[in-house]
């Protein structure tokens, strides 16, 4: 296994647990992601917001990441949320259609006053 | 006919609803107040007239003696009396007769002072020539006296009889119907002719018993009542039964007056014109008495004969009957009765036989307005007449005997012996008796008890007709009826299926031929019209139907009508005895048929809604049937075509319709994609798409273009299809190599070819198949480029209506599929929006199918592609880059910057590049894994290529002979439910990031190459 280049932080914002994304989501990234998203839950995180404003370099291996996050979040009956995305990352967002399973917010900011 | 059906309505006056109720209201009370006033009145008198002093002595008038010839006759008292029968009386108190009579006839006592029970009075008589003075002592009778001398009489005790009879008679029609005029009217004239029976009996015995005179000062009044309460009732009474005549209802008071004014006006100034003479009074009544008969009389039948002729309602009829009949027994019988005992010269004694025929009145106009169905009147009259003239017979046949038997035992005895006349009366009793018996039993089984029991029976039949609505046991009762009654050889019932046709309905599949009855027979006209039996011997019409009849035996038919519609016939042969068919049967077998016939309507509908229910049973049977025929002939699966995605949806209609599709690969690697539609719906439909999908299967076998294979099934399937149906098919075939699609239309509906920048038909033209043979169809060639699709579709969805039954429309299919962007999603667009069009609720109208041909961005190769750019570089191209990378993960990153930095003097736009550094990563990272199989000893070699529109990457790896993996299409709905793996969005992005992907696999490896426009 390569050596993973994806830094996480947890922040509750209840019920919000936002997971700043540091770094690059690949498949090295895998228990870095679900170790934050544990310390969400655990929190009593309903909405998982993922910050990828710190976002260097997502492949298709992190997409399907995401895709395992998603189902996992559905699973527990919490939402995905993310923010902070660059255009490029979007339109993949879009083109893969995970724009439709995770809310998409420009900032960080937007997504907590979507909650409130 | 109809209207006057409605007059009868309007002036029957039979009582319906509350007038047949057994409630009083106040003309009932006083009606019958008044009619017991009468009978009070009648009876008061006798009591009175009973109580008077009497010599005891009833008598006679002889005629052969001088005027006025008072004999006594018999002695009714118990104080012994000097008078003898035969005793002639001459003078009273010195008195004679005469001057006495013409005393009391000037309503001047006549009557001795000392007229008083317990004395004497001086009679003067006539015995034996002699005059001889008598004292006779007075006494009063008791007045039982009265019924004792009326029972002696001959014929008293039937009048009495007869008398209360009547009395009975009215009293409970009128109980009944308490409120209905006519039975008011029937009391008053019973009661009234009862009473005056009652009292003129005792006053003319009392004449008879006692010196007239004395009480003739009361009946003027008591005449006048009856005159006014027995026959002007009576006429009143026939003109407001059965049916209230018209002047009766136009003008109320001047008829009733006519009625009831003249007899009274009569009697009246008779008494006040001949107040002092009597016997012109007497006269006079007797006079208006016999005057106002006859007038009531003519009245009364004119009344009768008038109902007879414009009444035809069937109750009112029979009614009519019986008053016909009450009233000619009372009339002509009295008249009869006097006619033959003035004839016959019999004494006046037996004149009260003339009332009694009036007896038979009350009791028929009592059936009439209680019960006229207990009879039939004509029956009755017929049984009458001839158990009359039997019993007649046998009474002469009885007498003569014993007289016969007598002057033989006479003969041989020597003499008369009341013992052996009692003996021969005992022997020809016994003899005669059984004989008798015997005589009616034949009467009866030949002629009336089974009349009368087929009557009874038919009547339970109808009774029980309401019940029975299954329409063969309906058939079976009314043969077994006919069988019972009117014992036919043969006996049949027919029901009009579909005229010519008659069937039998106990086994409704078998028409026989033998009875047609062609709609423009006469005889159907005949049938409807009247309802009367028709007689095959004597047509009343020229019909074929009656003649084939009379050829296989039947004798008569009776039409089973129901409000004019012709419903069927029974039939029926000749009857088993040599007999033919009476007025009587053909009146009964009307009857049968008349009352079958609404009871064979109801089972007959019955019957339909049965037959309609199997038959739609059978329906959603076939339905399933071709839903499954339907079913298993579409293709199971889709096919995969690399680098190509189809897409297919069908949804049948509830209705099956015949929509169908096919995939059909080709040896040469090409494919054929049809769509068609049957017109049609149902099993019929299934059949023919079956029919057609095989043809389609044989032809594209033998042929190689379109237009060949359409025009191929054309033929084959023009004479096999039914009339008036056909087959739309749009047959295309596609070479996804080139994306090259050769397609030829059999005028289905036309498929829409979405480009990157528009929308459009593919046009083609030719005749569905199965209209006409030896078709051409034109064939089209057209060449799909990556991300163009083609939609395929039936009417089902161009012709879905919504709730105001517009229709959805090929317009604005095509607008819907220009808005769409990416390609297989657009099925369930066009569903989504069908759905939202029809609304909820909507049954489906017609099978929808809808087929997407979507050519993707990338084509794996199954054999070596030629990449843009082989070899040594064409000029254009210029080598900015060349490398190569260990294959160990995380290179990507390196081969993503290092190719940004390769850019860098030839720049494309920053979205580019990102789209164009994240295809080079997937790309890297696929070369990484699947082709060099992370072994860091075999390098991936990355060149980069740029000329003035383009820049090119490729990327090569040592998967010597590794298949490319195969490109599926990630659905990212299908990843969450866990049907696909959340990973494999590589090759995916590859081709979504870039213009154009090529892959070339040798021996050694595969070579990527990505190019992006400028």
């Amino acid at each position: 296994m390569p050596k993973a280049t994806l830094q996480t932080n947890v922040r509750m914002h209840n019920p919000i647990g936002i997971i700043d994304i540091r770094g690059e989501v690949n498949d090295a990234a895998e228990t870095a992601l679900m170790n934050a998203f544990h310390t969400a839950s655990d929190n009593g995180a309903k909405i998982i917001l993922l910050n990828f404003s710190g976002l260097d370099y997502m492949n298709s291996a992190g997409i399907g990441l995401l895709v395992t996050l998603l189902i996992r979040v559905q699973r527990n009956q919490q939402q995905l949320w993310a923010c902070g995305l660059s255009a490029h990352y979007r339109d993949i967002f879009v083109l893969t259609r995970l724009n439709e399973a995770i809310r998409l917010f420009d900032t960080e900011a937007e997504a907590i006053a979507a909650q409130g | 006919m109809i209207s006057v059906t409605s007059v009868d309505a309007a002036i029957n006056t039979n009582p319906p609803g509350q007038l047949a109720e057994r409630r009083f209201d106040r003309r009932s009370w006083a009606m019958l107040a008044f009619a017991g006033f009468i009978l009070l009145y009648s009876l008061a008198l006798v009591v009175y007239i009973a109580r008077l002093p009497t010599d005891g002595w009833a008598f006679q008038f002889n005629l052969a003696q001088p005027d006025p010839g008072y004999v006594f006759t018999e002695y009714y008292g118990t104080t012994p009396s000097p008078l003898q029968p035969g005793d002639v009386l001459v003078a009273v108190e010195g008195k004679p007769v005469a001057r006495i009579f013409a005393e009391a006839f000037a309503l001047q006592s006549p009557r001795p002072a000392h007229w008083q029970v317990g004395n004497m009075v001086d009679y003067t008589v006539e015995r034996n020539g002699h005059q001889l003075a008598l004292a006779v002592p007075i006494i009063r009778l008791p007045p039982q006296i009265f019924w004792t001398y009326i029972l002696q009489q001959w014929g008293g005790g039937w009048l009495l009889l007869m008398s209360l009879s009547m009395m009975a008679i009215g009293f409970v029609v009128f109980w009944q119907r308490p409120r209905y005029l006519p039975a008011q009217l029937l009391l008053l004239f019973s009661w009234s002719l009862s009473s005056s029976q009652l009292v003129l009996t005792p006053i003319t015995l009392a004449v008879l018993l006692y010196p007239p005179a004395l009480f003739l000062a009361h009946p003027p009044l008591l005449f006048s009542i009856w005159q006014s309460t027995i026959l002007p009732v009576l006429v009143h009474l026939l003109l407001v039964f059965p049916v209230q005549k018209q002047p009766l209802r136009r003008h109320p008071r001047v008829v009733l007056l006519a009625i009831y004014a003249p007899t009274q006006l009569a009697s009246w100034l008779a008494l006040a014109l001949n107040l002092g003479d009597p016997a012109a009074i007497t006269a006079v009544w007797g006079r208006v008495q016999a005057i106002q008969i006859l007038p009531a009389f003519l009245v009364m039948l004119a009344s009768v004969s008038h109902t007879f002729r414009t009444v035809h309602d069937a109750t009112v009829r029979a009614q009519m009957r019986w008053v016909t009949f009450g009233v000619l027994v009372a009339f002509m019988g009295s008249v009869l009765v006097g006619l033959l005992m003035t004839l016959a010269g019999v004494s006046q004694d037996y004149f009260t036989l003339l009332i009694f025929p009036f007896l038979l009145l009350p009791l028929s106009l009592a059936v009439a307005i209680l019960r006229y169905r207990l009879f039939d009147i004509g029956f009755l009259i017929h049984r009458t007449l001839i158990y009359g003239v039997v019993s007649a017979l046998l009474a002469v046949i009885y007498v003569s005997s014993v007289v016969a038997l007598q002057a033989v035992f006479r003969f041989l005895t020597g003499q008369t012996s009341s013992v052996a006349i009692a003996l021969s009366t005992l022997v020809i009793a016994g003899m005669a008796m059984p004989l008798r018996n015997r005589i009616q039993t034949a009467i009866d089984r030949s002629f009336y008890r089974q009349k009368y029991d087929a009557q009874q029976t038919l009547e339970r039949f109808v009774a029980g007709l309401q019940n029975q609505t299954d329409l063969a046991e309906l058939a079976a009762g009314v043969r077994g009826v006919v069988q019972e009654t009117l014992q036919p050889t043969g006996v049949e019932v027919w029901l009009v299926a579909d005229l010519p046709s008659l069937v039998k309905p106990d086994e409704p599949s078998v028409p026989e031929e033998l009875l047609r009855l062609t709609p423009d027979d006469p005889l159907v006209a005949r049938l409807q019209h009247s309802r009367g039996v028709v007689e095959v011997e004597r047509p009343a019409v020229h019909s074929p139907a009656l003649q084939a009849m009379k050829e296989v035996g039947v004798v008569l038919l009776a039409p089973l009508v129901n409000q004019d519609a012709l419903i069927g016939v029974i039939t029926l042969g000749p009857r088993r005895s040599e007999q033919g068919y009476a007025t009587d049967d053909r009146q009964l077998l009307t009857n049968l048929a008349t009352q079958a016939a609404p009871a064979f309507q109801v089972a007959k509908l019955i019957r339909q809604q049965r037959q309609e229910a199997q038959q739609r049973e059978q329906i959603e049977q076939e339905l399933l049937v071709a839903r499954s025929i339907q079913q298993t002939l579409l293709p199971q699966t889709q096919p995969t075509l690399p680098g190509w995605t189809i897409k297919t949806h069908y949804q049948p209609a509830r209705a099956i319709g015949g929509d169908f599709y096919d995939f059909i690969p080709l040896p040469d690697g090409r494919f054929s994609l049809i769509i068609g539609d049957v017109t049609d719906k149902g099993v019929p439909a299934a059949l023919v798409m079956a029919m057609t999908r095989t043809l389609l299967r044989e032809m594209t076998k033998l042929h190689d273009t379109p237009g060949a294979i359409l025009t191929a099934v054309n033929d084959r399937l023009v004479g096999d299809i039914p009339e008036r149906m056909f087959v739309t098919c749009f047959y295309t075939i596609l070479d996804p190599a080139t994306g090259t699609l050769i397609y030829a239309n059999a005028g289905h509906n036309l498929p829409y070819w979405r480009t990157e920048h528009e929308v459009k038909e593919l046009h083609a033209r030719g005749m569905p198949l199965g209209l006409l043979p030896t078709m051409s169809y034109e064939q089209k060639e057209m060449v799909m480029s990556t991300q163009d699709a083609v939609i395929f579709y039936t009417d089902g969805l161009v012709e879905a209506h919504d709730s105001e039954r517009n229709m959805l429309g090929a317009d604005k299919i095509k607008e819907l599929i220009a808005n769409q962007h990416r390609g297989p999603a657009i099925i369930r667009h066009l569903l989504d929006y069908q759905a939202a069009f029809t609304g909820p609720n909507q049954e489906q109208e017609d099978d929808t199918t809808l087929i997407v041909l979507q050519r993707e961005k990338v084509r794996l190769p199954d054999e070596d592609r030629t990449l843009k750019i082989e070899g040594p570089p064409a000029q254009a191209w210029q080598t900015l880059t060349a490398f190569s990378l260990p294959s160990e993960r995380g290179n990507e990153r390196t081969a993503m910057q290092q190719v940004a930095a390769a850019l860098a003097a030839h720049p494309l736009p920053a979205a580019k590049l990102e789209r164009l550094q994240t295809a080079v990563a997937e790309a890297t990272m696929n070369a990484i894994e699947h082709g060099n199989r992370n072994d860091p000893t075999k390098p991936v070699g990355l060149v980069v290529y740029a000329n003035a529109t383009q820049v090119a990457v490729h990327i090569t790896d040592q998967g010597n002979g590794v298949p490319v993996p195969e490109p599926t299409m990630p659905d990212l709905a299908a990843k969450l439910a866990g049907l696909q793996t959340p990973r494999g969005w590589g090759l995916f992005l590859i081709q979504n990031m870039v213009d154009e992907l090529n892959v070339r696999s040798t021996a050694t490896g595969h070579t990527v190459e990505l190019i992006m426009n400028r």
